[in-house]
């Protein structure tokens, strides 16, 4: 009982130190619906489906990324929310809740290698406001115990291509990969199944986590960068090389805790990107519904370049915590009030 | 068909031709991807344990095992002989495929034994044993201030931390997964 009071506080005092990280930088504080009628697209999520409203159908939010992008032509230079999101699993694992807190943020005119920085420092921040008290030992500032690993959280974190990480990890040119049809050859080789249904995202995530996964340092975040063109979701493609999309992960103590990019401003690649999603769901007999074509016309009227960053709080809260599960961090899990 | 949705704990499946049994599975996903499942297999040929993620929905070749009785003989070489006490056939079982549970094993004990085709493939240990201790030495002063436990020997050869209370003669229960005393017996 301690000890969920004391992680109450916790969370309280994270969301305080968020706010006031944010609000220096000259962030400004949104919110946008969590209740919406066109749900992100895409196709590994499953969404929570409500009652109609006016007549039209409603979901919850998966993510609030398409209504804060929304808000930026507005005039908004630097924007971030802390909100709740809903995705509907297959099956409640150690990591998932299906509602869950995000902090999500966006800022115009940057690339998604400003918020590789951005997120060294706010995790540092958070480190150093949270432990308080000055470590004896000097050399150990920014450094957190998790799970029987001492993990340096100083900046410069680790950061690895996923060209490179196939490469060293899986012995895959990730280039030849991105051939639908090379790739199912490589992963057959492998040993991995393919049935009809396997899509391109399902045989790079296999082989990523057997392969990859399990072998990422722990001692030091790791930053993954440059995703395969097949999963840039919102992500530019990269100028120099439109293989990759400019989008990356971050993970700490083997925990996936944040993703980023920079924004898509195309809006035909984007409504391309939309159908494509929709394709997917309903040859994988998924939730089907209508993609936001008032998000398109907001990429239109000159929408300016920016990047934008989503973190799972709960996970990182988990961190500080040195909470195995997702359930020890939360007061009411799913796992126990259904 | 079999699907990962039937995969679960203590279900043997055929992987890469050969039998193992699943011994966790987890959910897990990336956040900008579908969902898996982690698994920790345990290899019946070979008693190697490994992970293995599998997509969701991916389909998986279970195969049934039957559970007999048998009783331990003695051990020959790294191979562990068991006997049927009704009928008197031997079987024989590798060292790695008893996992932890072979440091706890008498000569006379009965215990099951998991068999695919005939063939012992695995058993499945009792979650607690219970075990004399045959050689345990007076704590040493001083020694106490690190720590409050000391080793023992177990019947069985095994050697295992425990309270300093613990005196030869005693019986004692030892976790089977963990390997770690629980108490007094």
């Amino acid at each position: 009982m301690e000890n969920i009071k004391n992680i109450i506080k916790l969370r309280s005092k994270i969301f305080d130190l968020v706010r006031i990280f944010f609000k220096k930088r000259g962030y400004l504080e949104v919110e946008t619906p969590l209740l919406i009628p066109h749900p992100d697209p895409s196709y590994y999520t499953e969404v929570f489906e409500t009652s109609k409203i006016n007549g039209k159908r409603s979901f919850l939010s998966t993510s609030p990324e398409y209504y804060m992008k929304k808000l930026i032509p507005l005039g908004f230079q630097k924007i971030f929310q802390i909100c709740k999101a809903f995705r509907n699993p297959k099956e409640i694992g150690p990591f998932h809740n299906p509602e869950f807190t995000i902090l999500e943020w966006y800022r115009v005119n940057a690339s998604y290698k400003d918020l590789f920085i951005e997120c060294e420092q706010l995790v540092n921040f958070l480190c150093q406001e949270i432990f308080t008290k000055p470590k004896k030992n000097k050399r150990l500032k920014n450094f957190i115990k998790y799970q029987n690993i001492l993990i340096d959280l100083n900046p410069p974190w680790l950061k690895f291509s996923l060209k490179m990480l196939f490469e060293k990890y899986a012995d895959i040119n990730l280039d030849e990969f991105l051939d639908f049809k090379k790739a199912k050859k490589i992963a057959q080789k492998k040993d991995y199944k393919i049935e009809k249904d396997t899509t391109c995202e399902q045989i790079f995530h296999q082989i990523f986590l057997n392969e990859i996964e399990p072998k990422l340092p722990k001692s030091k975040p790791v930053i993954l960068f440059e995703y395969p063109a097949f999963l840039a979701e919102g992500a530019r493609l990269k100028n120099s090389n439109p293989l990759y999309a400019e989008r990356f992960e971050f993970y700490i103590g083997g925990l996936e805790i944040g993703n980023g990019y920079s924004e898509l401003t195309d809006w035909r690649e984007q409504e391309k990107r939309f159908k494509q999603s929709l394709k997917t769901r309903k040859r994988k007999k998924m939730k089907i519904f209508a993609y936001d074509k008032e998000f398109i016309e907001v990429l239109k009227s000159n929408f300016p370049p920016c990047a934008g960053m989503a973190i799972g709080l709960d996970r990182l809260i988990m961190l500080f915590v040195n909470a195995k599960k997702i359930d020890e961090v939360l007061f009411f899990p799913a796992s126990k009030i259904f | 068909m079999s699907t990962t949705a039937d995969l679960k704990k203590g279900l043997c499946i055929i992987f890469n031709n050969e039998p193992h049994l699943v011994l966790e599975k987890t959910f897990v996903s990336p956040g900008k991807g579908s969902a898996f499942f982690r698994t920790k297999l345990k290899n019946l040929k070979t008693g190697v344990i490994f992970e293995f993620t599998f997509k969701s929905g991916e389909k998986i070749e279970p195969v049934s095992l039957q559970t007999r009785e048998y009783q331990f003989l003695y051990k020959q070489g790294n191979e562990f002989i068991f006997m049927n006490p009704k009928n008197f056939e031997q079987i024989s079982l590798k060292e790695e495929l008893l996992g932890n549970y072979r440091n706890f094993l008498k000569e006379g004990d009965v215990c099951q034994i998991l068999t695919l085709e005939g063939e012992a493939v695995g058993i499945k240990p009792p979650l607690k044993v219970k075990l004399r201790v045959i050689e345990s030495e007076n704590a040493v002063k001083g020694n106490t201030v690190t720590s409050a436990t000391k080793p023992v020997k177990v019947e069985t050869g095994y050697i295992v931390q425990v309270p300093l209370f613990i005196k030869e003669g005693d019986f004692i229960i030892i976790n089977t997964e963990t390997g770690e005393y629980v108490e007094r017996a």
